[in-house]
């Protein structure tokens, strides 16, 4: 139980956001309280004097948690959060990890063909950054999660956006990379129409091994998300539990 | 719906994995919502979520799939550029079906989550109930379609390499059963072989093709849409192979006409080729006759035909191809190779470069075996030519024996003459593969080589391969050239035109007709024979019709109508199926008949 338990089940009350959000602006608030209790006591201040220091400190009025609702209840981020929060089926949690290794395996072999990778052409570079950026986040990610296990609050989600964002980032650059390679084609088509067969069906081979590529890596990182995701809610609402509970 | 999961090939199983678990979550939240009195609005908006989280997944899935299934595509064509415009379009059609299966979901779960946690109970329960018996139908229409109520039903699919085999079956169980297998290469149905045997006594069956040697040994399991067995050939173990069970009607290749419903006429394309076109009425042939005469052609009335083409006044009018052959693909035309090498000895003739067709066989040959029958100083050109040698060939090496190269001349050269040459006609190929060695000799020039300049420059023939069976240069001269349906039309009307194509002179006149000429009747189907052309006769309206013949076995024919100034040209998979020469009482019956 928290020195703040009952300051947290007011506001607990007072939140009119559905799980996990609720969950989290929990934690952060907890979170802030702690760490100014803490400032207060190493400036010399007694224990109760700090507790109400720290919550002198922090606005907890109804129109700072109507801004904080506000905050976490943007469309994007409330679908995000219902649909992490129900996450819970064991046979859904166990289908998400076989089209992960399904993805994985997937993947693997479309990289394994060279062939692919080389009608992929130089877009394949930028796309594969990406996708090893998106490698590198979910492996520390999973890391901390599951193996280091640190679990504090304003920790929790660092680097999950960033993975969704090198998700979608891959699959914009395949568009990309498709939309320039065809305007090339076009210019070639221009200068050299007897070649038009040839070029067109240089460029599609191109724009779809590229598109393969892309999208394939891009949702095995977005499921991969998906996955710390729902980690990161559970997490999330078992430490709110504790600090609620008596 | 059977059809829709064969075109979506290997992402058919994770896009049904997903269709299974939506269905499971839009029936789990429709229990949930008419169950609970209260309703929880936040565990709905969860489920509601979950669904659409699913159908985005499902989307890209499918797209995915779609680029996958073009990049194959691709592949194939950059591997195969002859593939017909049909199986092209076939296969991209076909590459859609995952992205709009992706799609499907995506809709259907954008409403569940609209209904689920938008728009409250009572539109949740009025979408649920709309949704569920269509769920409830398609599971029902799945369920059904899987699996055949009888051997006899659908075809029975196993791939061997690049070969699809469809084994057909109909007739009555147990042991009345027969049969073809359907074989299909890169989409195109390439030949026909009879299953000549079989019995069932479930769950054996036993499959029997006497053209390959080959028996097909298994065991059914009807429920599951599957004969797990082998293949082994004159007895000897074969190779594994499972048949899976499928409406063939869906499988490239496989059905004669891409489109639906009878054929209705078009007129070809004129090309970059030479050819003139015309419209039927143009050169007074009845539509309806060529639409019956295709239709005919689609229901296999004539077995296995690959393309047909009409000629009349020297004007393209037919221009057909099925089972997923196409213009531009060269297809081998077995013995009308030797009709083409009697053309050029023509060409060789006109030149000066053989003095007449009466011109000793053994002057060509410069190296001869050392014991060289006396008989030999009596053959000639023209003995050759109208399979008249009389050399002491058994009836299996007449059927059997081809070859080229000086080995293979002298392996020729040493036979003994066991009729006196002129007297009596056998159909024998080794002796024609000779004129490999009668054409170098006289020009200086491989076969291939001769041709290109007397022959396919000025045929405006580009598009050819007579690599198969090739020696040191020499051409196998007896059934390796592989044309375009459309240049073997224009040999015809060549020499239906006494040697002119477009009004110039491309093989002299008198050797056609020397060629043309009757020199036997050969006790065969077709009747008489000249030089390296067989002659014959079909009832038409007006009595019977004679026509010149370059015959290829497995229906590569060119069929002359001289006195109707008109030229047929099929390609065929009619090999092993018996039904070789079948095209003929069809043109007779539907074309013929109308003029």
């Amino acid at each position: 139980m928290s020195r703040f338990t009952v300051v947290l089940r007011d506001l607990s009350d007072r939140l009119s956001l559905p799980q996990p959000a609720r969950s989290r602006i929990l934690l952060e608030i907890s979170g802030d309280l702690e760490a100014l209790f803490q400032s207060f006591l190493e400036r010399g201040l007694s224990e109760e004097e700090a507790e109400q220091e720290a919550l002198a400190h922090i606005d907890l009025s109804s129109e700072a948690i109507q801004d904080l609702g506000r905050v976490h209840g943007g469309w994007f981020r409330s679908f995000v959060d219902t649909l992490a929060h129900r996450a819970g089926p064991r046979w859904e949690r166990a289908l998400l990890v076989l089209l992960i290794l399904g993805g994985v395996l997937l993947s693997g072999a479309l990289l394994n063909a060279v062939p692919m990778s080389r009608a992929a052409g130089i877009w394949f570079l930028p796309v594969g950054c990406t996708a090893l950026g998106a490698l590198i986040v979910s492996g520390w990610k999973t890391y901390v999660l599951f193996l280091l296990r640190d679990h504090r609050p304003r920790r929790l989600r660092r680097g999950l956006d960033t993975l969704l964002g090198l998700s979608v980032l891959q699959v914009f650059l395949a568009f990309g990379g498709v939309w320039f390679t065809g305007v090339g084609s076009v210019r070639s088509i221009a200068r050299e129409p007897l070649r038009a067969g040839v070029v067109t069906m240089q460029w599609l081979q191109h724009s779809l091994a590229l598109l393969i590529l892309a999208l394939s890596l891009g949702l095995l990182a977005g499921l991969v998300w998906f996955f710390l995701l729902t980690r990161v809610v559970s997490i999330e609402h078992q430490e709110a539990a504790a600090l609620l509970a008596d | 719906m059977l059809r829709i999961i064969g075109y979506a090939g290997p992402w058919a199983f994770p896009l049904a994995t997903l269709t299974a678990v939506l269905a499971v979550l839009i029936v789990r939240a429709f229990v949930r919502t008419v169950t609970s009195r209260k309703g929880d609005p936040a565990q709905m908006a969860g489920l509601g979520s979950a669904i659409l989280f699913w159908g985005f997944v499902s989307a890209a899935l499918g797209f995915l799939g779609q680029c996958d299934a073009l990049y194959r595509l691709m592949g194939v064509v950059v591997t195969a550029p002859a593939l017909s415009p049909e199986v092209m379009a076939e296969g991209f059609g076909g590459s859609f079906v995952p992205t709009l299966w992706g799609a499907g979901l995506l809709l259907v779960s954008g409403l569940a989550w609209l209904a689920f946690s938008r728009i409250g109970r009572t539109g949740a329960r009025v979408l649920a109930m709309l949704a569920l018996p269509l769920i409830v139908i398609m599971g029902c229409g799945n369920a059904t379609s899987q699996a055949p109520t009888d051997i006899t039903q659908g075809v029975w699919v196993g791939s061997g390499g690049a070969d699809q085999f469809l084994f057909d079956l109909r007739g009555s169980v147990p042991d009345s059963l027969f049969g073809v297998v359907h074989v299909l290469h890169a989409g195109k149905k390439s030949s026909e072989l009879p299953i000549t045997r079989a019995s069932y006594n479930a769950p054996d069956i036993e499959m029997f093709i006497q053209s390959t040697n080959a028996t097909y040994k298994g065991r059914v399991e009807l429920d599951k849409g599957r004969i797990r067995g082998g293949l082994s050939f004159g007895g000897q173990p074969g190779s594994q192979m499972e048949l899976r069970w499928s409406d063939p009607s869906g499988l490239p290749g496989y059905r004669a006409l891409a489109g639906a419903g009878p054929y209705t006429y078009r007129e070809p394309t004129a090309g970059d080729d030479g050819w003139q076109v015309a419209s039927p009425e143009d050169v007074g042939l009845d539509r309806g006759a060529l639409e019956a005469l295709v239709n005919a052609v689609a229901q296999n009335e004539a077995g296995l035909i690959q393309s047909l083409l009409v000629v009349r006044d020297g004007k393209l009018v037919m221009d057909e191809y099925f089972h997923g052959y196409g213009t531009a693909d060269v297809h081998p035309i077995a013995s009308v190779t030797k009709s083409v090498s009697g053309l050029l000895v023509g060409a060789a003739l006109d030149r000066g470069l053989i003095s007449g067709l009466d011109t000793p066989l053994l002057q060509f040959f410069p190296m001869k075996p050392s014991v060289v029958d006396p008989g030999w100083e009596k053959e000639t050109l023209h003995h050759l030519m109208s399979m008249s040698m009389g050399l002491d060939w058994t009836r299996e090496e007449m059927d059997g024996v081809h070859g080229t190269g000086e080995d293979f001349f002298l392996r020729v050269l040493s036979r003994k003459v066991a009729n006196s040459p002129g007297t009596r006609w056998d159909y024998v190929s080794a002796n024609v593969d000779l004129l490999a060695g009668v054409l170098y000799n006289a020009t200086g020039k491989h076969a291939d080589v001769f041709a290109k300049e007397v022959l396919f420059i000025p045929l405006g023939i580009q598009a050819y391969d007579w690599e198969y069976g090739k020696v040191d240069g020499y051409d196998l001269m007896d059934g390796s050239l592989q044309l375009r349906p459309r240049d073997m039309a224009k040999i015809g009307t060549m020499v239906a035109d006494g040697g002119r194509w477009n009004g110039k002179q491309v093989i002299g006149e008198a050797w056609i007709d020397e060629f043309t000429k009757l020199h036997f009747q050969t006790g065969e189907p077709l009747g008489g024979y000249g030089d390296l052309w067989w002659l014959g006769e079909l009832p038409s309206s007006g009595g019977m019709e004679p026509m010149i013949v370059a015959n290829g076995w497995g229906s590569q024919l060119i069929v002359i109508f001289p006195r109707l100034d008109m030229v047929v040209v099929t390609t065929g998979g009619n090999e092993s199926n018996g039904r070789h020469l079948d095209i003929g009482p069809v043109l007779a019956r539907y074309l013929l008949s109308t003029m």
